[in-house]
């Protein structure tokens, strides 16, 4: 006698018996390969040449945008351009960066989120417009209501996003080319309004969105550059990017630190997959950067708050911080774990100290978000 | 491709060409399966090629092509998702079964597979792409996560949550049976 399947096994064994004899009624396509397309495409007048910028004495090459074949652009040349920190910014403009990829914006446009597919949530009677005009911070990872808005097929391009017209404002965001919140490349125009999304650097998409022939936008997209370090002294990189939860090398002892002229508070996300994974940052100076030494100090070893019972055992979480603390020459590297609902802690290398209401809620402001985690870590980094 | 020593074409072009030739066919049919759509299937994974030819030294440097080109194609699915869904294709009524809470054409010969086709055909595409990459594919969570950029528990919960509307329905159709 034969047992039954399994429920699990016998809808596993559908779906497989499903989409294999499905693959098998597809014959494949001759495919082009776009190599020739590409090099016809090269459009060397389309952003002026590689733009050459002398910083500390280091050359710094911005990189030279192409059409990607795809009616886009991106940095071409990627690995062979040598980069650096990023240079001041013009006067009454800002540098906004994301990965590694940077732009100056204008100094008075003010961060926020853009509004999503569910742009239509009840939030007690008032849209949720997004600041006009205004830098959007990546909320890949934050909870969206899983809400239908759009009841039918939208008339704008998919460029400008979900959310009507109501809800737009000149903005700059980054995304993760190929992710979710990408978009279609290439240059839109819409009532009025105009929205151009390109590649550059280690797979970024770059979306300005300005009203038609507003110069602020050729002039943020023409600040389009690749950076090594940003301009809160942050890298693109850091071993806290790891999935798996790291532990600052050197170890020092925290306590042990006198004083800190800064602390750059350096975000990175872990679940890109991509070797510049810096996706927020902000620096602290003088009382402000006390302070959070300060509250680190005070916190007491062991680490927490966890919650392990509340997620999976390898929900390591999405993002964690490098804090590199300052004092003359001497730089120390401490790391924070917040997103997980275990191994939560500030860690020095050598021991591991809580997030506390007197140190936590320092961490956060400019892009640096704390966007998904926890309850309990929320309870003490949240400060309302 | 022989295993000789000839030199490598500068940015790595025949080792593209050659990749494409090996890989487009798989490729195909994993859009094919994210998309349903036969017509669909060749355009996207062109497009995803056309994006992943410029940066394809860094993309072969770090073995994540296929996970590039694969993450293209979902993403493309998606937008592409979002302009149509609400049309349904004349000839195929059981997505207007479904709109109604009512439960399938009983006909005879309607199969484990049958059904499980019907719900792929009725999931975001993001969860259909993980189904696919799971149960065709075989992939891990991780390497699936990998493809869909998100966390491995998100990939897990994805292909869980798929089964398990799945088992509700063969446990429905049992139960009229």
């Amino acid at each position: 006698m034969t047992d039954a399947p399994e429920p699990d096994e016998r809808a596993e064994r559908a779906f497989r018996d499903a989409l294999t004899s499905r693959a098998e009624t597809f014959e494949p396509a001759p495919l082009e390969t776009p190599e020739a397309r590409s090099r016809r495409r090269w459009l060397p007048a389309l952003v002026a040449a590689a733009v050459l910028a002398l910083v500390g004495g280091t050359a710094v090459v911005a990189g030279v945008l192409h059409d990607d074949g795809n009616g886009g652009t991106h940095l071409a040349g990627k690995d062979d351009l040598a980069v650096g920190t990023l240079p001041a910014a013009d006067a009454g403009w800002r540098w906004v960066s994301w990965r590694n990829v940077a732009v100056q914006v204008p100094e008075d446009w003010a961060l926020g989120f853009e509004p999503g597919a569910d742009w239509c949530a009840d939030n007690g009677g008032d849209p949720s417009l997004p600041p006009d005009p205004y830098v959007a911070v990546n909320g890949a990872g934050m909870a969206h209501l899983d809400i239908l808005c759009n009841h039918e097929p939208f008339g704008w391009p998919a460029a400008f996003g979900e959310a009507p017209e109501d809800y737009w404002a000149p903005h700059v965001t980054f995304a993760a080319s190929g992710s979710p919140e990408a978009r279609p490349v290439g240059h839109e125009s819409y009532d009025g309004w105009e929205s151009e999304v390109t590649e550059l650097g280690d797979g970024v998409q770059l979306r300005v969105l300005g009203r038609e022939g507003a110069p602020e936008t050729q002039r943020i997209l023409d600040s389009a550059r690749t950076y090594e370090t940003d301009q809160n002294g942050c890298d693109t990189t850091s071993p806290v990017q790891a999935v798996e939860f790291q532990r600052p090398e050197p170890p020092f002892d925290v306590e042990q630190v006198g004083s800190v002229d800064s602390v750059s508070v350096c975000m990175y996300s872990r679940a890109t997959g991509q070797s510049t994974a810096l996706i927020g940052s902000r620096l602290l100076t003088g009382d402000d950067a006390a302070a959070l030494l300060h509250g680190i100090q005070e916190a007491p070893v062991g680490g927490g708050p966890d919650n392990p019972s509340h997620c999976l055992p390898d929900d390591y979480g999405d993002s964690a911080i490098a804090l590199h603390l300052r004092s003359n020459d001497t730089t120390w590297t401490m790391y924070v774990y917040y997103a997980s609902c275990f191994g939560s802690g500030f860690d020095d290398g050598t021991n591991r100290r809580d997030l506390t209401r007197g140190s936590c809620p320092l961490l956060w402001g400019d892009t640096v978000r704390l966007l998904y985690g926890d309850s309990a870590v929320f309870s003490r980094c949240v400060t309302q | 491709m022989s295993g000789g020593a000839e030199p490598a074409a500068p940015d790595g072009v025949d080792d593209f060409g050659a990749w494409v030739a090996a890989r487009g066919g798989a490729l195909q049919r994993f859009a094919f399966l994210v998309t349903g759509s036969a017509n669909d299937a060749p355009d996207l994974v062109q497009e995803a090629l056309s994006r992943a030819y410029p940066r394809w030294a860094a993309l072969s440097r770090s073995d994540t092509a296929e996970a590039y080109v694969r993450r293209s194609i979902v993403n493309a699915s998606i937008s592409g998702w979002r302009k149509t869904r609400r049309l349904v294709a004349v000839g195929d009524p059981a997505p207007l079964v479904d709109a109604t809470g009512h439960h399938h054409d009983t006909a005879t010969g309607v199969t484990d597979a049958d059904e499980a086709w019907r719900l792929c055909e009725q999931l975001p595409p993001r969860q259909r792409a993980a189904v696919v990459l799971r149960f065709y594919e075989d992939l891990s969570y991780a390497q699936i996560a990998l493809v869909l950029d998100c966390t491995e528990p998100t990939a897990r919960s994805y292909v869980h949550r798929a089964l398990a509307a799945l088992r509700t329905r063969l446990a429905e159709e049992n139960a009229h049976d």
